[in-house]
C-alpha cells in the first residue's frame, strides 16, 4: 500500500514534468525570441514549482524548503525573462513578421531623443 | 525615509519565518536553538535592512496583508490558466498567435506595486512585460486583444489594493 502523500507528490511531479515538456516544445515551435520567452517562462516556472512542491509532499521534512524554493522561483524567473526580452529588443532582435503592433519601438526612440536633448 | 517600527517588525517576521523554514528542526532542543538564532539574525538584518527597503506605503496594514492573499489566489488561478493557454497554442497545429507589443498605463503609483504588477503579468496568460518608460508599461502580447487595459484590469486592481 502506497501512502496517500506519495501519490499526491507523484501526481504533482507528473503535472510539472508535462508542463516542462510543453514549455520545451514551445521553445522549438514558436517563431521569435519574445514568443519563445513567453512559453518558456510560464511553463517552466509552474513546472518547476509543481515539481518542488511534489517532492515536498512526498517527503514532508522537505516541504518548507520546497515552498521557499517555489517563492524564490516565482520572484526571480519573471525578472530574468523581462531582462532578456528588454535586452533582445534593445540590441535589435526583430519581432516576428506576423506581429500586428509594436508600440515599444517608437516610444523608445522618443525617449532616447529626449535624453539626448 | 522614516524607520517606522512596523516596517522593522514585519521585516524581522518575514526573515525569521524564512530562516526557520530553511533550517527545519523537529526535536525540541534544535527548535529552541533555531528560534533564538533566527530571532537574533533576523533582528540584526531587519534593523539594518529596513533603511534600504522601500517604505510600507499608505493604508491599513492588516487589510493590505489580507488583500495580498486575495491577490495570490487570483494570481495562481491566472497562472494555471496561462499554462493551459500556452499548452493550447503550442499543441495546436496552426499555432493561433497574433503577437505584438502594446502599451498600458497601470493605476498604481508606488515602485513596489509596479514591480509586482510587471512580474505577475509575465506569468499570466499570453503576456510578457518588457519595459517601463515613464509611467506606461510595455507588454508583449502573444495574441493582441482589442483593449489591453481591460484585459489586465483584475490583476491591476488586486495589486493596487496591496501596493497603492
Amino acid at each position: 500500500m502506497i501512502a496517500i502523500n506519495v501519490i499526491i507528490g507523484m501526481v504533482l511531479i507528473i503535472i510539472g514534468l508535462s508542463f516542462q515538456v510543453l514549455g520545451a516544445l514551445g521553445l522549438i515551435r514558436l517563431p521569435d525570441v519574445y514568443n519563445r520567452l513567453q512559453a518558456a517562462t510560464k511553463s517552466i516556472t509552474l513546472g518547476a514549482i509543481s515539481i518542488a512542491i511534489g517532492v515536498g509532499v512526498m517527503d514532508p521534512t522537505l516541504l518548507t524548503k520546497a515552498i521557499l524554493v517555489a517563492v524564490f522561483l516565482l520572484i526571480t524567473n519573471p525578472i530574468s525573462s523581462h531582462a532578456i526580452a528588454r535586452g533582445a529588443y534593445r540590441s535589435g532582435v526583430p519581432l516576428w513578421k506576423g506581429s500586428v503592433v509594436d508600440k515599444y519601438g517608437p516610444a523608445l526612440e522618443r525617449k532616447e531623443r529626449e535624453v539626448k536633448e | 525615509m522614516a524607520r517606522s517600527p512596523l516596517k522593522i517588525v514585519l521585516t524581522v517576521l518575514v526573515l525569521m519565518v524564512a530562516w526557520m523554514m530553511l533550517t527545519l528542526r523537529t526535536d525540541i532542543d534544535g527548535l529552541v536553538q533555531e528560534i533564538i538564532a533566527g530571532a537574533l539574525i533576523a533582528l540584526a538584518l531587519g534593523i539594518f535592512l529596513s533603511g534600504i527597503l522601500p517604505d510600507a506605503g499608505e493604508g491599513n496594514p492588516v487589510k493590505r496583508i489580507l488583500m495580498f492573499f486575495v491577490f495570490l489566489l487570483i494570481f495562481f488561478k491566472e497562472m494555471i490558466l496561462a499554462n493551459i493557454d500556452v499548452a493550447f497554442r503550442v499543441l495546436h497545429p496552426k499555432m493561433p498567435i497574433k503577437p505584438g507589443i502594446v502599451e498600458v498605463k497601470p493605476g498604481m503609483k508606488s515602485d513596489m506595486g509596479k514591480m509586482i504588477l510587471a512580474n505577475s503579468i509575465t506569468l499570466t496568460p499570453g503576456t510578457l512585460s518588457m519595459d517601463y518608460i515613464d509611467d506606461s508599461l510595455f507588454i508583449h502580447w502573444i495574441s493582441v486583444e482589442d483593449d489591453p487595459e481591460e484585459a489586465m484590469k483584475p490583476l491591476d486592481k488586486a495589486v493596487k489594493e496591496v501596493f497603492p
